[in-house]
């Protein structure tokens, strides 16, 4: 399948890859999707004073699920709860054009994101 | 770029190319080869006849049994649907494996919908053939048995001479598609009882949108055609011979024919040091049966990993994956699926097939960027 430069920029070079070590303070974290069955992706926030200051995710390595963790952690850093929250799974699609095959890995981060904002 | 993909297709070989360029031009044979009334056209058939020639050579077959076609898509649709609208009134049941080539399953598949019954055999977990079942899969209704020479995903092989025994015993038609097997491993048509063998051009150093098709003389296998309007290639395949397209196909044949053992040799080693070096990386396995494949195509899977994403990480290598999508979602192989592979699996395989050009130089640098990039991809893994 093709995938955009902007897609595949985001799947080679991802920033906020990662975990954060175990005694970082602050930090929330949840997981969406089924192994062997679906992508799985976990995110991690680090919240403080409600504005989210660090992120990094993990996940299978479907190419559109890696650049959909990257580009919605890269847009949320700094930002208030609420204002991460805008931040949904159409506009992860428009921005970085995903195929429509590949709507799927936005959902999936999109779910996570709810996850970890409702465990905070 | 490291190219090793030649499963798919491959070059043109040089020498190939200038020889298919000398048809092309006012000062080339670029006349129609059956123009029988002047110059242009003896010579156009004369470079036709040699090229059959060279391929019936390959095969060890007579040239009056090969038959020009687009490639063996088209040899393959020939083969089948000519047999069984032939020799419909002796029987109308046909037997393949679940693991062919779609241009054998989606055929069989139309003319199942024509009527005909078709027995779809599932592959031992080593991709091989059961020649038990094959035989008890044969009915009084059986016309025809279509089993691939080698696998394009897995490049495992099948026995001919085993399954032409088979057929010959029980007087069934025997079709094989040989498009990843031609000018690669030896087929002897003296030896095997093998009715019609399709033939590929372009996975040999040919060009694409050529391919014949082998059909025995002695006895005589008859075929209905598909295409009619000339009645060239003894009426079985109408259209304008395209010269240079079958000087492409019968050179590049020579070539793989004289180069047959050391070039095998070569790939061999090549196939062995990938396997050897692979097999290093925690949670690799191969599919297939390895002591049974051609020695240019590894099919390997490396656990967790999303073979998409692994060709997307690695953009200076070529190479393919075990699953296609398609409009709606990611489909696993039907080849792998067959050999009872679990699609997460499947979803984790990749094909690697290298060729004439490969050099250990180039394996080398593929081993170590798949090597790098699978344990980044794994790093990613929650």
């Amino acid at each position: 399948m093709f995938y955009n430069e902007k897609i595949l920029k985001l799947f080679r070079e991802p920033h906020y890859a990662g975990e954060f070590s175990a005694n970082t303070p602050h930090v929330v974290t949840a997981q969406s999707g089924n192994p062997g069955q679906t992508d799985v992706v976990q995110l991690q926030l680090q919240i403080i004073n409600n504005k989210i200051v660090a992120a990094k995710f993990k996940c299978s390595g479907s190419i559109c699920t890696v650049a959909s963790a990257e580009y919605l952690l890269g847009n949320i850093i700094n930002k208030t709860i609420i204002e991460a929250l805008s931040y949904t799974s159409q506009r992860i699609i428009a921005d970085l054009q995903l195929p429509e095959q590949r709507i799927n890995s936005a959902l999936l981060v999109e779910d996570c994101l709810q996850k970890v904002l409702k465990n905070e | 770029m490291i190219y090793l993909d030649y499963a798919a297709t491959t070059p043109v070989d040089p020498a190939v190319a200038e020889q298919m360029a000398a048809c092309l031009t006012l000062d080339g044979t670029f006349g129609n080869p059956a123009s029988t009334t002047h110059e242009f056209g003896w010579q156009a058939a004369k470079l036709v006849e040699t090229a059959r020639q060279q391929i019936a050579d390959l095969i060890n077959a007579d040239p009056r049994e090969i038959i020009f076609t687009s490639g063996a898509t088209e040899a393959d649709n020939l083969a089948i649907k000519g047999i069984a609208n032939f020799y419909k009134d002796r029987g109308d049941h046909i037997i393949t494996m679940r693991t062919e080539h779609h241009a054998v399953l989606d055929t069989c598949a139309f003319l199942e919908k024509q009527g005909f019954t078709i027995t779809y055999l599932n592959p031992q977990p080593d991709g091989r053939l059961n020649l038990a079942e094959l035989t008890a899969a044969i009915t009084d209704k059986t016309i025809l048995i279509s089993i691939m020479h080698v696998n394009n995903e897995t490049g495992v092989t099948q026995d001919l001479a085993a399954i032409g025994q088979i057929a010959k015993q029980h007087n069934v038609f025997f079709h094989t598609d040989a498009a990843q097997s031609i000018g690669k491993l030896v087929i002897d048509t003296q030896t095997l009882s093998v009715d019609l063998i399709s033939i590929s051009a372009h996975k040999i150093y040919a060009p694409k949108g050529i391919g014949a098709l082998y059909v025995r003389r002695k006895p005589k296998v008859r075929l209905q055609p598909l295409i009619h309007g000339g009645g060239h290639e003894q009426g079985s395949r109408s259209g304008t011979l395209p010269t240079h397209q079958i000087v492409g196909l019968g050179s590049a044949l020579a070539i793989a024919q004289q180069n047959l053992i050391a070039e095998q040799t070569k790939l061999k080693k090549l196939r062995d040091y990938l396997m050897r070096e692979l097999s290093t990386i925690p949670q690799t396995a191969f599919n297939g049966n390895q002591d049974h494949c051609v020695p240019n195509i590894l099919s390997v899977r490396f656990a967790g990993i999303d073979a998409e994403a692994l060709m997307a990480s690695c953009p200076e290598l070529a190479f393919s994956a075990g699953s296609a999508c398609t409009s709606a979602s990611i489909v696993p192989s039907h080849v792998l699926q067959a050999m009872g592979i679990s699609n997460e699996a499947a979803n984790s395989t990749v094909r690697l097939s290298m060729g004439r050009f490969t050099t250990m130089a180039e394996l080398e640098m593929a081993v170590k960027t798949i090597r790098k990039q699978v344990a980044r991809l794994r790093d990613l893994l929650p």
